[in-house]
């Protein structure tokens, strides 16, 4: 690595080294961007109602339903993956077509179920998300966390999490989700009446514990976490803390989807123009990936849902098993394509132009 | 063997994934062009508009059953929207259905929606037996839904009672809900409205309560009289007061459209 590519200034550490640049990195993959839309919301509740529900649904399809074909077309393009993959890229999406064919047969025993399931998990997807990123980005810009730290890292990451699992008394788009799904009707009953003390206690230590982490950080070896590492957790802990349930359900899905597409589309062309026989440039592989991520979307969540209808399953029934199978699949997928193994592509991508420590 | 297995192993997988990509392009292909030839535009993105569209279509094909499924499963998902331009009687199907599965709120509005359906019409439905039931079934559920929209419950009770009391085709007639309903409809106005009473008159002669129909008709035809309404409708009346005293229901020839048309 040459020197010039190497940046030790303090203002640069604390930026962190982007992938685009940093206000591109900060508003759309740190989620910048979200928080503005939050503050619009909570500030001006009737934009909500001046949202049409048919340009919402578009941005549905562009920013979070083609965030879950993107994963699958991730999966699909990155070189070498049926090889190192093959039950996942071969045998489980036909695995997932066989699971909503069942659910659909037993709606309400299992279909609601994998919808507490998927809801359930969603915002530990988030969390994950929003923790990898934050190392992620802490390692591109040289600040190389302990392992000490990257679990409180994590453990901080998680906080909005615990608050949709423990503290969420009521279903979420007709669904139970976290505790009152998964435990006992008995120990959610214990539990209701301290949800609203739980509840303040996360929110405090959600806001505390990553301004303490980072004073911790800084006063180490590593030095300073870059400020976008902060960002990623200050927006996951703005989304599910800030909105009703739903609502954060709503902002998180859009928002997140643009991190991901973001993040995907950065790694997948890097990685085609790391190729020695790729002829295209940057804005034919974006245009590739990103085309094939909103055509997938559409005949997953829209097209699907028709053909279960056309064998006799009920329509609105399909289309949110569709939507629950389609997000469990994208999780797991999640697990497998983002691993960063020394011999695997996407460390390539990271540990470009890496900053290394003083 | 080792080796043997993984090899079968991964051509077990690559069987799976050819018949999962045939799979998967053959029922998005379905998909669509069901959705398409279903509901007349292409899968949307609006969960609401698919599901309003679906909707349309199993009420237009009397699927009643089916149609109030898919409002119960679309309630569950989101605070329920009415669907537009369905028809009074699809409403009112949609909302006994629900009524009955204890969705009161989602009721409520089909109910709503129904009566200002049955408003707008320029004349009452009087050739759809089902949706005459349909509406005796309504009305008959329970006050709450007079005391919520009195003025177009008063409309579906006086017009259905009517029906009940004269139409031509027997088969529609029935006089002791007729009087049940035109005693609703009567009760509503106070006994001050001539045309309730002339209903009820004519509801009173169908169950054969001859001088009860000549009472109330004799009080209709006062009140019109005294407030100098146009002749015509009084002798109308009073044609029909004079069936009565000739102990002969009434029986209106505007229902015939119906009998003629009956298999």
């Amino acid at each position: 690595m040459s020197q010039a590519a190497i940046s030790n200034s303090g203002v640069n550490r604390l930026v962190g080294r982007s992938f685009v640049n940093p206000v591109f990195d900060y508003m759309i993959i740190g989620g910048g961007l979200s928080i503005v839309a939050t503050v619009v919301l909570l500030g001006w509740p009737s934009t909500q109602n001046e949202i049409s529900r048919n340009a919402f649904a578009t941005v549905l399809l562009l920013s979070n339903m083609a965030h879950f074909a993107a994963s699958t077309v991730r999966l699909y393009t990155k070189r070498g993956t049926a090889d190192a993959l093959p039950f996942l890229t071969m045998a489980f999406p036909m695995v997932c077509l066989g699971v909503i064919a069942i659910c659909l047969v037993w709606p309400w025993q299992l279909g609601m179920h994998l919808q507490s399931l998927y809801l359930t998990w969603s915002p530990y997807h988030y969390a994950a998300q929003a923790y990898g990123l934050a190392v992620m980005y802490a390692y591109r810009t040289g600040c190389l966390l302990t392992k000490n730290d990257k679990r409180l890292l994590f453990w901080i990451a998680m906080i909005p999490f615990f608050r949709m699992f423990f503290c969420i008394p009521d279903t979420v788009m007709g669904a139970d989700i976290g505790s009152s799904w998964l435990f006992p009707a008995a120990i959610s009953d214990w539990l209701t009446p301290y949800q609203g003390n739980l509840d303040s206690a996360l929110l405090i230590l959600a806001c505390t514990a990553p301004i303490a982490l980072c004073v911790k950080i800084w006063m180490s070896p590593s030095g300073p976490l870059p400020l976008i590492s902060l960002l990623m957790l200050v927006t996951n802990t703005v989304w599910f803390f800030a909105l009703e349930p739903a609502g954060a359900f709503l902002l998180a899905t859009v928002f997140h989807g643009l991190q991901y597409l973001a993040i995907v589309i950065i790694f997948h062309v890097k990685d085609r123009m790391a190729e020695t026989d790729n002829q295209h440039g940057i804005l034919y592989h974006v245009l590739f990936f990103y085309g094939a991520c909103v055509l997938l979307a559409y005949a997953l969540f829209m097209c699907l849902p028709w053909a279960y209808r056309a064998v006799g399953f009920d329509v609105d029934q399909s289309a949110w098993v569709v939507i629950a199978v389609i997000n469990i699949h994208h999780f797991i997928v999640d697990g497998y394509i983002w691993r960063l193994k020394k011999s695997d592509t996407n460390r390539k991508v990271v540990d470009a132009g890496l900053v290394t420590s003083s | 063997m080792s080796t043997s297995s993984t090899s079968l192993q991964r051509q077990i997988y690559r069987v799976l994934y050819f018949v999962g990509i045939a799979a998967f392009l053959g029922a998005c292909g379905l998909g669509f062009f069901y959705a398409l030839s279903s509901t007349g535009h292409l899968p949307s993105i609006d969960l609401s508009a698919t599901h309003a569209g679906y909707l349309r279509s199993l009420t237009g094909q009397g699927e009643y059953e089916q149609a109030i499924n898919q409002v119960e499963v679309a309630r569950q998902l989101e605070p329920y929207r009415l669907v537009d331009d369905l028809g009074a009687k699809a409403y009112g199907m949609l909302a006994l259905g629900l009524m009955e599965r204890g969705h009161r709120r989602e009721a409520e509005m089909h109910f709503a929606a129904m009566f200002a359906e049955l408003e707008k019409t320029p004349e009452f439905p009087h050739d759809d037996p089902e949706l005459l039931d349909m509406l005796s079934r309504v009305m008959n559920m329970s006050d709450r839904i007079s005391r919520k929209t009195p003025q177009q419950v008063f409309l579906v009770l006086n017009n259905l009672a009517w029906l009940r009391a004269t139409h031509l085709d027997e088969s529609i007639r029935n006089g002791q809900e007729a009087v049940k309903l035109a005693e609703r409809a009567d009760e509503l106005t106070g006994s001050s409205n001539p045309i309730s009473l002339d209903v009820l008159a004519a509801a009173y002669a169908e169950v054969g309560n001859w001088g009860a129909a000549m009472r109330v008709a004799r009080q209709a035809i006062q009140i019109l009289e005294d407030a100098n309404v146009d002749p015509q409708t009084v002798n109308e009346l009073k044609a029909r007061l004079s069936l009565y005293e000739q102990k002969q229901p009434y029986r209106d020839p505007s229902t015939a459209s119906s009998v003629n048309s009956s298999p």
